[in-house]
Parts: structure tokens; sequence; C-alpha cells
């Protein structure tokens, strides 16, 4: 933990609740990266980001330390993402609109076709869907390791799992997607 | 080293997460094998099509008030909870209820600090703040540091200043709900809130107004202190 956090946080506990507005500005990209791998949207993304730090803000009062703020405020945001999956299932939506694709290898046309922008919406929702389709566990390795770049013993710690654990759930999750979306390599 | 094996060790592989000796046998077995080698290609390009998948941001404009917007949802949460528990004559406040509220107050969204009349109140009683004490957890005793927190919160919630940016700070916690301390055979730990417009609570209002009262007296141009019954009785 950085000194920093540290600080803000002893400051927080004994009464400064403006201690927290730091902390909110240095995390608040990248829980909102998380947010947004999780919801594939961006009003959803800032809705789930803020609800983050809302739960943080209830809780950092019987934060013990134990583990970097970081790593504390990562589980928040890892159990906000899957609860946000889980109530957007149960609703059977699929509010998957705003991803942005720029990889040019896998398309037979132009993107800037009108036919080229039908396929690259229809690869972003296909992406969007493997990636739901996951389990919880696996889909959060996934994210972790490939798009936030945490290390396997961040992972690890986070998730209250051995790193041959987490090495485990990234093999599956990464064959599953490779047979969910490896139509898609060759048309 | 088998294919069968060499293709369960392919998406550690391309994640970077083998160990040296079986990453070296990984790329012994795909330089002779035709099969794993397109399979790692496969899985390369499946990763790379997903890599490229970007994070897109809200709008500046959005994203400036996320601050703001973290403050008004928060108190709005605080002020739901009055809301569940308005029937009951007492009921126990979280801690970060209380803790809520004065971040409201402390905002500088709300720039209450510049605002002649609540700025001496600040000064003098945020200093003296002591909260957030456990998980839902607010150091409730009369004499305690933190219950100038509470009072704080119940001079702004139930009393007549003329000041805009308190009727804007009141109309952001959207409740009328009175906070006061009551230390008498409850723990520290809790906050009671007494919402009620029966006979007792009148004489608690009573209680807490000569209390804001004799506060306030020190400000010569500071807050006019009125109580409202029908206010009261509404809840």
């Amino acid at each position: 933990m950085t000194d920093s956090d540290l600080d803000l946080i002893k400051k927080f506990q004994s009464g400064d609740a403006t201690a927290f507005e730091p902390l909110v500005n240095k995390y608040r990209d990248k829980i909102y990266d998380i947010a947004y791998y999780y919801t594939h949207d961006v009003e959803d993304a800032y809705d789930l980001s803020q609800e983050v730090f809302e739960r943080a803000f209830k809780a950092l009062g019987g934060f013990r330390k134990k583990s970097s703020f970081y790593t504390w405020l990562y589980r928040i945001a890892k159990n906000a993402g899957i609860d946000y999956v889980r109530k957007r299932s149960r609703l059977q939506t699929v509010p998957i609109e705003e991803w942005v694709y720029s990889h040019e290898s896998f398309s037979t046309g132009s993107h800037d076709s009108p036919a080229g922008k039908v396929e690259l919406e229809e690869l972003k929702r296909q992406i969007a869907k493997a990636i739901d389709q996951l389990p919880p566990k696996q889909r959060a390795v996934f994210i972790m390791k490939r798009q936030q770049e945490l290390s396997l013993e961040e992972i690890a710690q986070i998730l209250g799992r051995s790193v041959g654990t987490i090495k485990a759930h990234l093999s599956h999750a990464t064959h599953k997607l490779m047979n969910l979306l490896e139509p898609y390599l060759k048309k | 080293m088998k294919c069968k094996r060499a293709q369960k060790l392919l998406a550690g592989y391309v994640n970077e997460v083998l160990g040296p000796k079986e990453s070296h046998a990984v790329q012994e077995h795909i330089a002779e094998c035709e099969i794993c080698r397109r399979e790692l290609d496969t899985l390369k390009n499946v990763l790379e099509l997903i890599d490229n998948v970007k994070v897109e941001y809200p709008p500046t404009s959005v994203w400036e008030n996320f601050l703001p917007d973290l403050h008004r949802r928060i108190v709005d949460e605080a002020a739901l909870v009055f809301k569940k528990q308005r029937r009951q004559r007492f009921y126990l406040l979280p801690g970060w209820v209380a803790v809520a509220a004065i971040v409201l107050i402390l905002s500088t969204s709300i720039t209450l600090q510049d605002d002649p009349v609540i700025r001496p109140i600040l000064v003098q009683r945020a200093s003296n703040t002591a909260i957030a004490k456990g998980t839902s957890s607010f150091t409730m005793k009369s004499d305690s540091k933190s219950t100038l927190v509470a009072e704080i919160i119940s001079e702004l919630l139930i009393t007549e200043i003329e000041s805009e940016k308190l009727l804007e700070l009141r109309s952001a916690i959207q409740s009328e709900a009175m906070i006061f301390p009551y230390d008498d055979n409850y723990d520290d730990a809790d906050v009671l809130i007494d919402v009620s417009g029966d006979a007792d609570a009148k004489a608690d209002d009573e209680k807490i107004i000569k209390y804001l009262e004799e506060n306030f007296a020190e400000f010569d141009d500071g807050p006019m202190i009125e109580s409202d019954d029908s206010e009261f009785g509404a809840i």
C-alpha cells in the first residue's frame, strides 16, 4: 500500500470524510475500466463505477488494511461487476452497444463501407457475448489478466485463490473464448 | 511432449504464465507440430481480437461530474435510509450515513465553506469531528466530539437559516429527519434519530431548539432558528 493511500484511509477513519475524494480521483479510471469490461456500455459502466465507490465509502470505516486499498477496491469492483451481469441476465437484456473495435485483419471488407460497419458491429456483439458466457470467476480472471494486466499473484489475492487456480481459470477461459470466437476469425 | 499435453498448455503459453521449463517444451513442440502451431495461431488471433476492444469513456462534461454525482448518490442513499425507517420512534443510523452528510457539508461542489453564515459553524464543529468507527457504527455520546457531527447535521436539517446554499444542501439531503445525541442506556455505536411528531418528540424538539439557539447565539449575523411543527408533524 502506498503511504498516500494509507494516510488518506487513516484520515477518513478518524473522521475526515473528505479524504475519500483523492482516493476516488486516483482510482476512478481503473475502476471505470473494470466496469466497462463487465457492462460493455458507457452509461452502465459509469453507473457501476459510481456504485463501486459508493460501496467502498460505506465499508471503508471497517477496512482493516490487510491488503492494499487497491486490491480491496478491486474486489468490490469485481463483485459489483458480477452482480451487474447476474442482474442483466435476469432481465434478459443485452445492452451491448458501445464497443470500439480497431482490428483490421479479420475483416473481409472496409469498415468504412455500410457492409463493413454492419460486420464490425456484429463482431463487437459476438466478442461481448462470448465474454459474457464465461462463468463469473473465469470472466473475472480473464478481465484482470488480459484487460487490466494484473499479475497472477495480484489476481490470486483479490479472488482469495491460489495462483494455480487462477492459471486454471485463465486457461479454461481462453479455450472457451477460442471456441466461441473462432468462427469469426474465418470470415 | 505429446500434442494432448501441448494443447493443454497452449493457453498458458499464449497468456505468458508458464514457467520457463514448460514454456520451452511448448516452443519445441510447436516447432515440429503443424496442428498445434495452427491451434496456437488461432488462440493468438482470438486474444488479439479481444485485446483490440477498447474502453470507451463518457463525454468530458459527464466525466468531470464524477465526484459530485457520487456525492449526490451517497446522500440520496442516506435519505432513503431515513425514509425507510420513518415510522419508528427511534432508529439506528448507520455510520456511513452520517459520514455522507459530512461529505456533503464539506463538498467543494456546494462550496458551503465560502458561505459567511455556514463557514464559522463548519470551522468550529467540523474540526472536532470523530466519526466512522467500524463498518457501520458511529460513536454517539452526548459529550463526545462526534456528537458535534450529529449536531451539525441536526442543525442543517431542522433549522431555518437565511442562506441559499444551506437550502440547497437541505434540498439535496431530501429529508426532514432530525438527528440528536441521546446517550442514555445506549452503547456508543448508535445514533438515535427522532422523526416522529408525538408529544415526547415535541419535548425533544424543544430541547434541540434550545441547544441550537444557545450555540448559534454567538454569531451576530448568524442563523435564525425556528421550530416548524407542521414540518415535524408531516413526517
